[in-house]
């Protein structure tokens, strides 16, 4: 491997790992302040943003092949289907 | 990466490289799901009970919470360079880099062996002398110990994962990169599911 590339693909992890940590403050801060609004979606919308860091750059989603990505959509439709399937159901109860 | 050596039954290395990784995500795939009906539960009772549920998260210790998030990203990380390190033949520092992973992930349980200490000291696990009484203190309780014991476990299966590279590593870590691989994978997704368990846990009722 050149030196170049060498040096880009180690940089790559430490660039997500401080873009991770500024989310961690941001989403700490966020959460403390007194009066701010939708708070469990802001830290949810946060959280999603990690987990996209994480699977794109240290478990290397971006540069994979398609056979890993369909894998990994596959379980994010299931994901959805189980949500989505469940929360039908609960919405739809009638009170006794 | 070449030189890495070719297991039964596969007949070329890149086919190798492709399975191994194709394998590891579909078993990631069913984890997902499997805490994905453990996060469900959490979004029904947190619906029925939001009120109930935002004080009784407010009783989690949030300084551990946000360190222990620190030190797992950090091992994810530590990993991740590993990975990348062996993919350009420097073994050591592919050693190096799994023995951060390994200590962080093992400083990840102590605070939580400390944390889990401080809830039973302030009697909150659900049951005869727990200290809030209301359903939603139940359900987000044992929420906790559930979701969190359960991750600890996969914490442990990590570490012990990471113990195996640093045996294999003295008998040539260059020819098992798919070892490597597979358990950054994994790792990685140990993070993940404490990335969505912070917000969840540790962020509601604040402020």
């Amino acid at each position: 491997m050149k030196v170049r590339a060498f040096s880009h693909a180690l940089m790559a992890p430490i660039v997500a790992f401080v873009a991770l940590l500024g989310l961690l403050a941001a989403t700490t801060l966020y959460a403390y302040a007194p009066g701010m609004p939708l708070k469990p979606v802001a830290a949810l919308i946060v959280a999603g943003a990690k987990i996209s860091i994480i699977a794109l750059v240290f478990m290397r989603l971006r540069h994979a092949s398609a056979l890993t990505r369909l894998a990994a959509i596959a379980g994010l439709v299931w994901l959805v289907l189980l949500f989505g399937l469940g929360w039908i159901d609960y919405a739809s109860r009638l009170a006794i | 990466m070449n030189g890495a050596a070719l297991h039964k039954p596969w007949s070329d290395p890149a086919r190798q490289r492709e399975g191994y990784r194709f394998g590891m995500w579909l078993f990631l795939t069913s984890e997902a799901l499997f805490f994905g009906a453990l996060f469900f539960t959490y979004l029904i009772f947190r619906y029925l009970y939001p009120v109930e549920v935002a004080r009784a998260a407010a009783e989690t210790n949030a300084f551990i919470g946000i360190a222990n998030t620190a030190i797992l990203l950090a091992s994810s990380c530590a990993i991740a360079l590993g990975e990348r390190l062996l993919e350009a033949r420097s073994a050591k520092g592919a050693a190096f880099a799994t023995w951060l992973a390994l200590s962080l992930g093992a400083a990840f349980l102590v605070l939580k062996a400390l944390e889990y200490h401080e809830d039973l000291a302030k009697h909150l696990w659900p049951g005869a002398s727990f200290a809030l009484s209301t359903s939603g203190a139940n359900l987000f309780w044992g929420f906790y110990w559930v979701a969190t014991g359960v991750h600890a476990i996969h914490v442990v299966i990590g570490l012990g994962l990471f113990v195996r590279l640093l045996h294999i590593e003295r008998e040539g870590f260059h020819l098992r990169v798919a070892s490597v691989r597979a358990t950054a994978l994994y790792w990685h997704f140990v993070d993940i599911i404490w990335v969505m368990l912070f917000p969840i846990l540790y962020l509601v009722g604040r402020g």
